[in-house]
């Protein structure tokens, strides 16, 4: 974000109060989260509280300078708006975001005055600050220049919104927590960004079946504290739980960490309410668990990022909260002795297994490092790969006694160096922060390039091996992920994002991944990221059929474009 | 020499407890049951105090219902060389578990009795004093630091008080319960874990202790605190004068 790093120079230059925007946040991100909203609710207000707060040290400052500042920030920003590609140099990944599509309209003044109706004046969004948070992404790697936020209440005005969106062929973006890792969330140029937040309702839950029926704004961490009233869960967890909300999950089919257990959303919803692109309501919001009644169009929604139709409510299949939940944190020296470890757990642990992660030495350090009130749980040496593995089962004398019996024999036959199991809650919350808290440590550790890939567990490791042969001492390579699920997150870590580092990644992982016959994401969604790499791990043929599907749902292609879907082939389908 | 540390089995910190429907005390059934943090901490500093070779022997004890083994190889994985359970299935308050202790320590004649400072379940903070008031020891209570001489004679502890810290001398054998800075009690490893299976826990009650349990204190009710209110925005000054005035009747 070239214009960014300019303002802040100058910002620097005048005021000596303003300190670096890095190591405030790194001052604010030490204070201690809240229970489980890790890294990113705190990270998001920590730092619209730091911009808050340099702001208004600048007015107390000098006057004149905020005028001139602002008037910089005013410069670039119409030259982003121009579309000039200079701004997206900055994206980590430099292949080339399409141009803006002439056929969207730009927004007027009439379309405010509808907006203003429809919404009943409240829930239009033109503040340049509240904008300026709503058009970055949570990794500060890309940014939008959208000039309006809509934030609807109910299914009925976004099904208003959208209709006039698009009779007038306007681009919107359909956005929820925003945390999204691939830029799949924010606009490219300036759609208008609908933010269904307000929604956040939870409709019903029935306690016999455990079906919840909750609109699509809902936060999932609300929906755990709710249910865990109720004796259910979710059944699903990330680390982005504090933020993100059911409708940004739903519609990028996120996993998580119990993918494993309670398997995939496809699995777990069971209706939907969407929106298409032109206002049409579809309620498929069925709680039923079997209905062989057609087509199931729910399943197409779920995975879409977004761009077939916007979700507005959900019914979900949440299980039971089971008492008795196990987590150890165990250390390898290589990684085949972790694949013989899931191999092991599957199959002496059987039921109860109900999470299976790993990290590598430079994920542990790294987050060691970056991330303030966390222990090492085996400080007595370093370990070259660490295994954190979770059961939940109805009896603890049980569950205690196969978990036992598992590491007593894998410490035995050697596959295991060391571990420790947590005794009490907060003992195994504090194991989860550190497999959670990489994201956010890679965040602080400055630019990222995040790569989400599902691989054949035996070859998993080896494209993180030459990874670091290919970089060397330019780039911390770190990984870590959901072994149980084959899904490694590959994280190459440097200070600043540079075009040399990334010529030595791109294409190399995505041919890579492709010759493995693996995904190039597994769970983060293509965005606009990947939105070109689509055939890296689908045929040409697939990705034809989802490009007339697209054009089905969404003739004009107003939902979320430049998304997903490779332009060129969605061009060629006009 | 001999320490003598106190785990009691409670309701997990980390849970949201809940009052039973019938209003005779907190739901416990089919809840997550962990060593009260205080006495981990209490455990801690005697596994420390026996890593600095000051100490022969570290003996945890529990007395409760049957699950307390759970608490116990727990307290032995942490590394208690062995472990006494003293089975009780009712409810017990702090003056019997005072007078049970007393008769453990006859018998075992540690030089150290360390617990926690209160257990999180019913916050009584007077089992320590209780003890040391029966064997007619010193006590320091709420310590953050303590430190042996020596000869394992005398012990200087620091103890958090409501004005800051005060520094106390006790001539061992003495009572000391622990605060929370105390130390930053260990993890269970697995070497240790599985060490433990094979360490003893001793199985005593009450009746061969000489011990009868019974109380003058008898559970009437409990509740959960009122429903905090919900705050106003006043608008004015006057607005809040006389709501002050009026409604709160505190001016």
């Amino acid at each position: 974000m070239k214009y960014l790093t300019a303002a802040s120079r100058l910002l620097r230059h005048s005021s000596r109060n303003l300190s670096n925007r890095r190591s405030n946040l790194q001052l604010l991100c030490s204070i201690r989260p809240s229970s489980s909203g890790h890294s990113y609710t705190s990270l998001r207000s920590y730092e619209k509280f730091m911009q808050d707060d340099c702001f208004h040290r600048n007015i107390s400052a000098k006057n004149s300078f905020r005028g001139s500042v602002v008037g910089i920030l005013n410069c670039l920003a119409k030259f982003q708006s121009g579309g000039i590609r200079t701004h997206h140099r900055n994206l980590a990944s430099t292949a080339s975001i399409p141009e803006r599509n002439k056929s969207f309209a730009t927004i007027n003044s009439d379309d405010i005055s509808y907006f203003n109706k429809v919404l009943g004046g409240r829930g239009v969004v033109q503040d340049e600050e509240k904008l300026d948070d709503a058009n970055t992404d949570w990794m500060r790697k890309y940014k939008g220049s959208s000039k309006l936020m809509l934030q609807p209440r109910t299914t009925q005005e976004v099904s208003q919104i959208l209709d006039y969106c698009n009779s007038r062929c306007l681009a919107v973006v359909p956005q929820g927590g925003n945390t999204s890792l691939v830029g799949g969330s924010i606009p490219v140029y300036d759609e208008v960004i609908i933010n269904i937040g307000s929604m956040n309702n939870i409709l019903s839950f029935d306690k016999v079946s455990g079906i919840l029926v909750c609109e699509a704004g809902c936060i999932l961490e609300n929906l755990m504290s709710f249910l865990d009233n109720e004796g259910y869960i979710m059944p699903l967890d990330l680390g982005a739980k504090g933020s993100c909300q059911i409708g940004g999950n739903i519609s990028t089919n996120a996993g998580g960490l119990r993918l494993l257990r309670y398997g995939s959303l496809h699995g777990s919803v069971l209706g939907l309410e969407v929106v298409l692109a032109n206002g049409t309501v579809l309620d498929m919001l069925g709680t039923l668990r079997k209905d062989n009644t057609g087509y199931d169009l729910k399943h197409l929604f779920i995975g879409s990022e977004g761009s077939l139709g916007i979700v507005t409510k959900v019914s979900i299949l949440t299980p039971p909260k089971l008492p008795s939940v196990n987590l150890a944190f165990l250390a390898c020296e290589d990684y085949l002795s972790c694949q013989k470890i899931l191999v092991e757990a599957k199959t002496k642990l059987g039921e109860i297994l109900s999470a299976f992660e790993f990290l590598d030495i430079n994920a542990m350090d790294l987050v060691l490092t970056q991330l303030d009130g966390l222990r090492d749980p085996l400080p007595s040496s370093k370990h070259n790969f660490y295994v954190l593995i979770e059961t939940t089962g109805s009896m603890e004398s049980h569950d205690k006694e196969k978990l036992e019996a598992f590491l007593a024999q894998a410490i035995e036959s050697g596959l295991l160096t060391d571990g420790v199991v947590a005794q009490d809650i907060n003992q195994a919350s504090s194991f989860w922060r550190i497999r959670e808290g990489v994201p956010e440590a890679l965040l602080k550790a400055g630019a990222t390039y995040k790569y989400d890939l599902s691989l054949p567990p035996e070859k998993m490791y080896n494209l993180v091996e030459e990874m670091r042969q290919r970089l060397g001492t330019a780039a911390n390579v770190v990984a870590y992920g959901h072994l149980g699920d084959g899904n490694l997150h590959l994280n190459i870590s440097t200070k600043q994002y540079d075009d040399n580092i990334l010529a030595k990644i791109e294409p190399f992982v995505y041919e890579w991944t492709s010759k493995q016959r693996g995904s190039i994401s597994a769970e983060h969604g293509i965005g606009l990221m990947k939105a070109n790499k689509l055939h890296y791990s689908n045929s040409t043929e697939v990705v034809q059929v989802m490009a007339a599907i697209k054009k089905v749902l969404d003739p004009s292609g107003i939902l979320n474009p430049y998304k997903v879907l490779p332009t060129s082939v969605l061009s060629s389908q006009s | 020499m001999k320490i003598l540390v106190a785990v009691k089995r409670v309701v997990d910190y980390a849970v949201k407890i809940r009052v039973k429907p019938d209003k005779s005390g907190v739901e416990t059934s089919n809840v997550k049951m962990s060593m009260n943090p205080f006495c981990e901490i209490a455990l801690e500093e005697a596994l420390r105090i026996k890593e600095s070779g000051r100490a022969k022997e570290v003996v945890a004890v529990s007395i409760g219902p049957a699950q307390c083994t759970d608490t116990l190889r727990t307290g032995l994985a942490m590394g208690a060389d062995r472990a006494i359970h003293v089975e009780y299935p009712g409810t017990l308050y702090p003056l019997s578990v005072a007078k049970i202790f007393k008769a453990l320590v006859d018998a075992e004649r540690p030089a150290l009795l360390l617990l926690g400072k209160q257990a999180i379940d019913d916050d009584c903070t007077q089992t320590g004093q209780m003890i040391a008031g029966l064997l007619k020891w010193p006590q320091a209570t709420f310590a953050s630091k303590v430190v042996l001489d020596e000869g394992n004679k005398v012990a200087t502890v620091d103890r958090e008080v409501d004005g800051g810290l005060e520094t106390l001398s006790l001539d061992l054998p003495a009572v000391i319960t622990t605060d929370l800075r105390l130390n930053q009690p260990r993890y269970a490893t697995l070497p240790n874990i599985m060490k433990a299976k094979s360490k003893v826990i001793k199985k005593l009650t009450p009746q061969d202790l000489n011990v009868e349990i019974r109380s003058d204190l008898e559970v009437v009710q409990v509740t959960e605190p009122p429903q905090r209110q919900a705050g106003v925005i006043l608008s004015s000054v006057d607005q809040l004068i006389d709501r002050l005035k009026n409604e709160a009747r505190v001016i």
